[in-house]
Order: C-alpha cells, then sequence, then structure tokens
C-alpha cells in the first residue's frame, strides 16, 4: 500500500523496487490487507517470493536508510515498542515450504513463512508434531514464532521453541544469507546462532529457514475442567499437585468468564469463578491412574464440569488466543515467576480489582507463567490510573524475581510504558549484539528491549 | 621467561596468593593437557577462589594482553582447555560449592568447579537429579560442560546442557560481572545464555551457575539386545524412533569394542557378536512396562540372538558396565587413542559404521565405535600406539576423512565434545565464510580482544583467528590419551 503522504523519495524507492520485483508481490493498493503497526502505516509492503529478492530488499532499504519491519501472519504483529522506521513491511507468508522432513530421523527443515496449522496437519500423517504453541494456528508462521517467542500453556513440559529449533537460516540487515546449527538432532559445531535469533523479534536479521526436532504424537488426550469459588481455593489445589505421580500435559487456572463455549453448551457454564483445567496423554492404563490422582485432589473443594472431551479440548488454544487478545482496551501482560512465588504474585494483582479494573487471568503454574488481561476505559484519568498501577505491579513482579512483557495494548499505553522488562546489568551486551548484526539500525527499529 | 611476564606473574601472586599462582614447569606439566591428544605449556596458572578473584586476575591479564584459557577438570576432549603460547590458564577446581539446592523451585546454584556427579549426590537427597550426563561426569566440571554443551547418553531424552542451564554468571574480558539469564526458564532481550553455553570459552569465564533439576522417574527398564550385525543393530534404531518411542537412552558399541570389554570386564557379552545395542525407558511403571514389551518385540524382530533385560538396579548397573567402561577398555587394543565425535542423521549411521571400516583399512588403523545411536552421535575411536613414527598424521588425517563423510551424509562435526583445536580446520566443511564471520561478530559482542582461548573453534584462515606459533597438536605427546 503506499502512503500518499510520503514523500518523492520514497516513491522513486517504490519504483526501484518495481523494476526488480513482479508487480503482485508489491502491496500497493488499499483493497488488500493493511499492515498497520501502533498507528503507523508502511510506505510499501513486499511479499518476496525467494531469497534473492529478501536480500534485494535489504540491499536498497541498507542504501537508503529504511526501516522494515518483517512479519508473516500478523498474528503477534503488535508486539513490541512503537516502531521508530516503518517504511518496508516484509512479508515472508509467500517463503512457505517444506524443504525437508526425515521421518525416522524426526526432524524437519521448513521455510519461515508455513504456517503451524500447515506444518502440524503434514507431521500428523507421520504421528509426528512439533511442540509450539501459537494463537491462531491457521495463521501464525513459524518465523513469527521463532521471533516473537508465544509461549503455549504448558512450557514445564515440552519447553521453549528454542528447545526445538536445530539450525536456521537468516538473512542479515547486510543482505547477507547465514546458517547455524545443522540438521542433526545433537550438535555443538561453532556458535549455537539459533539461540541468537530465537525470540529477537526480527531485530537482527530476517529467518528464512528454520530445522526442529520433532517429536510422536501425544497419544489419548484427556481433560478435567473444575470449577471453584475462590482463589485460595483454587490454590490450595493447585499446591497438591506437587504430591502427583507424574506432570500433567497442561495444567491451567483461569476466570471461568473466558470459558467461550458455543450456544448449544451455554447450560454447562461452570458457576464458579475460577477453573482448573488438566490435559493429560499417555497409555490408557497409564491415564487411568494419572485422573484417578488428579480427581482425587480436584474433587476436594471443586465442582467438575459436565463437558465432553471434545468439548474440552478446544480450552488450550482458545486461551492461547485470547493471551494475545489485540482489543483496543485491553493489556495482556505475560509474567513469567517463580513457582513458589504464585500466592504473593495473585496478591499483588489484587491492586487492579481494589482500583475497579477488570483483570482476568490464565495461569500456567506449573510453568511458572501468568497471562493477565486488563480492561481499561479510554478516558485519561483511568488511563493515568492503569499507567501507575501497572508499574507498581510490574516492580513487584521483580521483586519476587520475576518479569513481564506486556504482549498486547493500545499505542497511548506503549507511548507511556516500556513493554519489555529493563533490562539486567546485560543491556550492553544485547546494544553491541544489535549494533554488529544491524549496524544501519533497519530491522525493526526501536520495537525491542529498552527500545532497542 | 620475559620480563613481562614476570610482571604479570608477580600481579596474579598479589591477588591470590603464591600457592595459588604456579609458574615452575614442574608444576605446570599436569595443566599442559586435557583429555584430547593436544599439548601445550601455559605461562601460568592460577586457581581463584571466588568472581572477585577472578574478576582481578582477568583486569591484570586484559592490561597486560595476555590470553586466558578456562578450565574445569581438563576432561574436554577437543583441545578446549589447551593453553596456547603465552597464556594463562585459570582453573576452577578450588570454586567448587553447591551453593543452594532449592527443591521447591527445582534450581541447583553451583560454582562452575563443581563435579557433575557430585551434584547429583546432592541433588539425590532431595529426589532430584541434574539431566545431562556425560561419560565423564564422575571427574567432568559443571564450567566446563556449559563451556562445550555437554551431552551424554541420556541427552537423547532431555536434551543436553543447554536445555536445563537457567543463568549464568559470568566475568568478561575487562573484569565485569554480567548475569545471562537467570532462574526462570525465560528472561528479557536476547537469549545470551544460549549463545554462551558452547561457546567454548572464548565468551568469558563462569563463576556461578543455575541448573534445572528433575525428577527421578517412577521406574525404569534397561535392554541390551546383542546383534549379529551393527546393520541389524542400527535396524532395531530406525524401528524403536520409527515406532514412535523416543528412549532415554540409545547406546551400541560395535564388535571390536565389545572384545576388548570382554577382555577387561567379562561381563558375558559373546565376542562374536557384531553389535550391542543398551535401550533404556524411564516413566510411570505402567508406560515402562508397556514400552519395554514393545522394545523387546522390536529387537528380536531387528535380528537379535539375545535380549537381556535388567530386573533390579544391580542388574541394570550391570548391562551399563559394558558401555560405560568401553573407552577405558579400548587400552588393551593399543596404548593410545584418538576419539572423533562426529553426527549423521541416526538412519545413517550403519552407513557410517561401514564407511569408518573402509577408513580402518585405508589407514591401516584399528578403529572402535562407541555410538549415541539414538542421536545419530558416533565416538569412532581411532587406536594407536604414539611410539610409531607419523603415526599421529596418520591418526589425525583419518579423524578428520571419518568427519567428511559425517558432513556429507548431512551431519555435523561434533555432537557433544566441541570444534576446540581439533576440528577448527575442518569448519569450512560445514560452515560459509559468512556464517563464520556472523560467530566472530558474536564473540567480539562477549570479548572484542579476542582474550579467552583466542586460537579455538575458527580455522586458521578465516581472517582475524589468532595464529599459533607453536600448534598444540604439533606437541602431542606421551600423555596422548585419558
Amino acid at each position: 500500500m503506499i502512503n500518499p503522504n510520503k514523500n518523492t523519495t520514497i516513491n522513486k524507492i517504490i519504483a526501484e523496487f518495481e523494476t526488480h520485483l513482479p508487480y503482485n508481490q508489491i502491496l500497493n493498493n488499499h483493497e488488500k490487507e493493511q499492515i498497520t503497526i501502533d498507528g503507523t502505516m508502511p510506505s510499501i509492503v513486499i511479499y518476496p517470493t525467494n531469497h534473492s529478492q529478501i536480500q534485494l530488499i535489504l540491499e536498497i532499504a541498507k542504501k537508503n536508510n529504511l526501516g522494515i519491519i518483517p512479519f508473516g501472519g500478523q498474528t503477534k504483529i503488535n508486539l513490541g515498542n512503537i516502531p521508530k522506521k516503518f517504511d518496508i513491511a516484509l512479508s515472508t507468508k509467500h517463503l512457505n515450504s517444506i524443504i525437508n522432513h526425515q521421518q525416522f530421523d524426526l526432524t524437519t527443515t521448513v521455510e519461515a513463512g508455513i504456517t503451524l496449522l500447515k506444518l502440524q496437519k503434514f507431521l500428523e500423517k507421520f504421528g509426528q508434531y512439533l511442540p509450539v504453541s501459537s494463537p491462531e494456528p491457521e495463521k501464525a508462521t513459524i518465523g513469527g514464532i521463532l521471533s516473537t517467542y508465544p509461549l503455549g500453556l504448558n512450557t514445564s513440559n515440552i519447553g521453549l521453541p528454542r528447545d526445538w529449533l536445530l539450525g536456521i537460516k537468516v538473512a542479515l540487515s547486510s543482505g547477507e544469507i547465514i546458517k547455524g546449527g545443522g540438521q542433526v538432532v545433537k550438535n555443538v559445531t561453532g556458535y549455537d546462532m539459533p539461540k541468537l535469533f530465537s525470540g529477537s523479534l526480527g531485530t537482527i536479521g530476517i529467518i528464512l529457514e528454520a530445522t526442529f526436532k520433532l517429536t510422536p504424537i501425544k497419544i489419548n488426550p484427556e481433560y478435567l475442567l473444575y470449577s471453584y469459588g475462590s482463589i485460595e481455593k483454587t490454590l490450595e489445589i493447585i499446591e497438591q499437585f506437587k504430591n502427583l505421580d507424574f506432570v500433567p500435559d497442561t495444567v491451567t487456572v483461569f476466570d471461568s468468564c473466558l470459558l467461550h463455549l458455543p450456544a448449544k453448551q451455554r447450560s454447562s457454564t461452570p458457576k464458579n469463578n475460577y477453573l482448573i483445567f488438566c490435559k493429560i496423554t499417555g497409555l490408557k492404563n497409564t491415564n487411568k491412574r494419572k485422573i484417578k490422582q488428579l480427581q482425587n485432589i480436584l474433587n476436594q473443594q471443586g465442582q467438575l464440569t459436565n463437558l465432553e472431551n471434545s468439548q474440552l479440548s478446544f480450552i488450550e488454544q482458545n486461551l492461547i488466543n485470547y493471551t494475545w487478545n489485540t482489543k483496543k482496551e485491553l493489556i495482556i501482560l505475560k509474567i513469567n515467576f517463580p513457582i513458589t512465588t504464585l500466592r504473593k504474585l495473585i496478591n499483588y494483582s489484587l491492586i487492579f480489582e481494589k482500583n475497579d479494573i477488570n483483570k482476568q487471568m490464565i495461569l500456567d503454574p506449573l510453568s511458572g507463567i501468568m497471562y493477565l488481561s486488563l480492561e481499561f476505559k479510554q478516558n485519561e484519568t483511568n488511563k493515568n490510573l492503569l499507567y501507575q498501577l501497572l508499574n507498581e505491579f510490574r516492580k513487584h513482579i521483580v521483586s519476587i524475581g520475576g518479569f513481564s512483557v506486556i504482549q498486547s495494548c493500545d499505542i497511548s499505553i506503549k507511548r507511556k510504558i516500556d513493554v519489555w522488562e529493563k533490562s539486567q546489568n546485560n543491556f550492553f551486551l544485547m546494544e553491541t549484539i544489535k549494533r554488529k548484526f544491524d549496524p544501519n539500525g533497519i530491522l525493526n527499529k526501536g520495537r525491542f528491549i529498552d527500545k532497542l | 621467561m620475559s620480563s613481562i611476564n614476570n610482571k604479570v606473574i608477580h600481579e596474579l601472586e598479589s591477588i591470590v596468593g603464591k600457592s595459588r599462582c604456579m609458574s615452575m614447569r614442574e608444576d605446570l606439566f599436569c595443566y599442559e593437557y586435557d583429555g584430547s591428544i593436544d599439548k601445550s605449556l601455559p605461562i601460568a596458572v592460577v586457581l581463584p577462589k571466588n568472581k572477585e578473584e577472578v574478576a582481578n586476575i582477568l583486569k591484570c591479564l586484559y592490561k597486560f594482553n595476555i590470553t586466558v584459557v578456562g578450565r574445569g577438570s581438563g576432561t574436554g576432549l577437543s583441545g578446549g582447555a589447551i593453553a596456547p603460547e603465552n597464556s594463562v590458564q585459570i582453573v576452577f577446581s578450588l570454586m567448587d560449592k553447591i551453593i543452594d539446592i532449592d527443591p521447591a523451585n527445582r534450581i541447583a546454584e553451583v560454582e562452575p568447579g563443581v563435579i557433575n556427579s557430585n551434584l547429583n549426590i546432592e541433588a539425590q537427597k532431595f529426589g532430584l537429579r541434574y539431566a545431562p550426563d556425560p561419560s565423564s561426569q564422575q571427574a567432568c566440571s559443571i564450567g566446563g560442560n556449559i563451556a562445550e554443551n555437554a551431552g551424554g547418553p541420556h541427552c537423547l531424552l532431555y536434551g543436553v546442557t543447554s536445555n536445563h542451564v537457567l543463568g549464568i554468571e559470568v566475568v568478561l574480558e575487562q573484569g565485569q560481572t554480567v548475569l545471562l539469564g537467570g532462574k526462570l526458564k525465560e528472561s528479557p532481550g536476547y537469549d545470551l545464555r544460549g549463545v554462551f553455553i558452547g561457546s567454548e570459552g572464548t565468551f568469558g569465564l563462569v563463576t556461578k551457575v543455575f541448573l534445572q533439576l528433575i525428577e527421578y522417574p517412577e521406574s525404569t527398564h534397561t535392554l541390551l539386545g546383542i546383534f549379529p550385525s551393527i546393520e541389524s543393530a542400527g535396524n532395531a534404531v530406525s524401528a524403536i524412533i520409527g515406532k514412535g518411542i523416543v528412549p532415554a537412552a540409545l547406546e551400541m558399541i560395535d564388535s571390536l569394542t565389545i572384545k576388548s570389554v570382554e577382555k577387561v570386564l567379562k561381563v558375558g557379552l559373546p565376542e562374536n557378536a557384531g553389535a550391542v545395542l543398551i535401550v533404556e525407558v524411564e516413566g510411570l511403571k505402567e508406560d515402562t512396562e508397556i514400552l519395554r514389551k514393545e522394545i523387546e518385540q522390536l529387537l528380536w524382530e531387528s535380528g537379535s540372538t539375545e535380549v537381556l533385560s535388567a530386573k533390579d538396579e544391580k542388574e541394570r548397573i550391570k548391562l551399563w558396565s559394558g558401555r560405560k567402561k568401553a573407552i577405558g577398555s579400548l587400552g588393551t587394543i593399543a596404548p593410545n587413542y584418538f576419539i572423533v565425535d562426529g553426527v549423521v542423521p541416526r538412519t545413517k549411521i550403519t552407513f557410517l559404521v561401514r564407511e569408518v571400516e573402509k577408513i580402518s583399512k585405508l589407514f591401516n588403523l584399528p578403529i572402535a565405535n562407541i555410538l549415541h545411536a539414538g542421536d545419530g552421535n558416533i565416538h569412532p575411536c581411532i587406536l594407536f600406539d604414539e611410539k610409531t613414527p607419523g603415526i599421529l598424521e596418520k591418526v589425525l588425517k583419518a579423524g578428520s576423512e571419518i568427519l567428511k563423510i559425517c558432513v556429507n551424509a548431512g551431519g555435523s562435526l561434533s555432537g557433544e565434545h566441541g570444534i576446540g583445536l581439533e576440528k577448527k580446520e575442518q569448519m569450512p566443511l560445514l560452515f560459509s565464510e559468512n556464517d563464520l564471520n556472523a560467530m566472530k561478530n558474536l564473540r567480539d559482542v562477549f570479548s572484542p580482544s579476542t582474550l579467552f582461548n583466542p586460537d579455538k573453534i575458527f580455522p586458521n584462515s578465516i581472517k582475524g583467528t589468532p595464529v599459533l606459533q607453536n600448534n598444540p597438536l604439533k606437541n602431542a605427546g606421551k600423555d596422548s590419551y585419558i
């Protein structure tokens, strides 16, 4: 899309792109999807189809000092501070093939633009899957997932996306293409470059390809959903999970208002305020023991909801989708915390309720991850109060050894607050990394930690 | 010794005291080698007791532009702890405290000199363990494990060191102390922790580590399958993985190794066997019992002539003994060995072993194979007698040929030992100049003066790699074995 207000220099640059790239790869009309980040539209949106085109785009951007924001399915594109430079939106969605799948090695190499759902559907045929989660897996791309690090609700069990990443191919801001890691499941050859680019928000390179190790699909999933009248009761139950003989695949605590059931099943909506959702998988005999043990704990003060397995199976993905909700009046905060500080964290979070700010919680107590959504009214008084409370709350999180990231919020909040946690005493290393790998500051400038 | 070196030693002595700063040749000999075949004397060895001393040592060495090599227990197998000429070695064996074990959060806070198995002994008191279990775990240190991103037989299920390190306190070249990561799995910003692990001591020195501990499994089953050939054992590996089973460990030894194990340990393996496969599964007892039966069936179907199953811990230890003591037993065949650490896709291990056989014949060198078969990590041990004139060059050439085959088969140069000195010239087999320059850029972030371990990882042909006047590989001598 062309922003008509941009000057003639930009138009010249667009013309330069148009001489090198097919017309249909350059988005230049309003009918096509709009890529707006924090109220800023790019001058040009480009959909390259191969690595050479990406190199060319990077070279032209470097020459003309243009800011590039790479993107995939736009499911997490709002993560980050307000961009300092946004001239080009570069989509990787046309780089979407499965390059290699080694069934008996349990590895796959894919292009960055492939969606998570497409990859999982392909792997399902072989009884395998990639254990990473994302909101809207039908849109979310592998490149976007690796860059933004969305977490599921079971990281204590499956680890982080970086734990499954074996190798990577990246276009640096210079246009050079480099690779790191490899295609085998165990490898210490050279520095662990895949770790450098994982979670780096596209600030030091554009991920082109990724190689992952895979795992066999978990069999016989079974679900339990119990409701509780108070957070105190819910926490008492959660504390007993340490006595289990096993670690459930998923344990999630959430506010019952986040349980969205189809109209036909609304009568099954629990009356209590808090829900504990558990998922287990495994051999049938083992599952019997797991279910029995879980029920012994969950039954104590809770009420089992009468939903079928098929209805419960959607809960996990629905909750993950909610953790990236981009409604203008919502702030979504992701909090990582030591698991033993859960009660303190819950107590600190009461400051929002005390000040009449609606909050909803999704909690993964075994991984030490909480998502908090805060609803605010669009008036200055309310916003200022929220801003103060948020700062206070984030300080509390740090005081218990945790940290937080604002995954989603309105630009008016971003103007006042850094969405990332203040870095530790290692920030000078991060600055140097940015300077070394993106010396001209053309990649996603201003959006990462401490506005790198 | 030059006058500048005298000044450096004098200053180092003032930091740690004379008893912990060694510079007499006879004191340095213990530190001139590690577990590889490389050898070189540092100008001094310093043993700090805390991070403040480490920082002061580094400030001193930075001032005099003296390069630094960190050393844990010296069990490394790629020459990572070998000091280039005119370097000082900082040895962490006195920083060996387990500072804290937090069972509720399952975190251990340790100093870098803690021995891997000592941590497990302490963690076991809380029903916990540290998963990475390199074969040298009774001697190797956590700091060394971090430098090399060490693996071990059970990393098939649990992952390598990087998967279990939450945070690292490190001292950089000008003495700045920084924390990379922390006590949580994630930390904000670039994954500095992740890139530091496996950087082979070229970024900085570790002074404290936060490790994730895991619980012991309810049940473990260990099976040992005896096979007439490498092919049939390789088929069993593919069958197990193909069936969707990921065991905790899947280890293999070949016929030459079996013979040497039997000669020394007499564990009851048939000397005419082509290969032995050890499979271990862990989990809830219902699961492991079913998996044990399935795996046993797959071992028979793949051509196993005998399948043994451990009934208790004593039997389990016996089944493992042949594998765990395999390297030590090779001394019955030849006094020295050179261990290769290539990786191939796990479906190609049979192919690789056959290629290794060809190399063995071509170079007229016996090669015994020990394999982490489940993850395609193969350790061909090239056996030789260092007294034979010219043998070392031949051994290195044979090792290099094996690595070429690994790379051509879609594999890699090192699965768990690191590149160090030994494999650095092979790096261009896998990485382009751009790839290596990006890695150098990353090293420059942490150590712009290349103060740490300057001659490791990067081939001499790459611009900016310091070229040693005295190549330690040429000095490999009578101690060129573990």
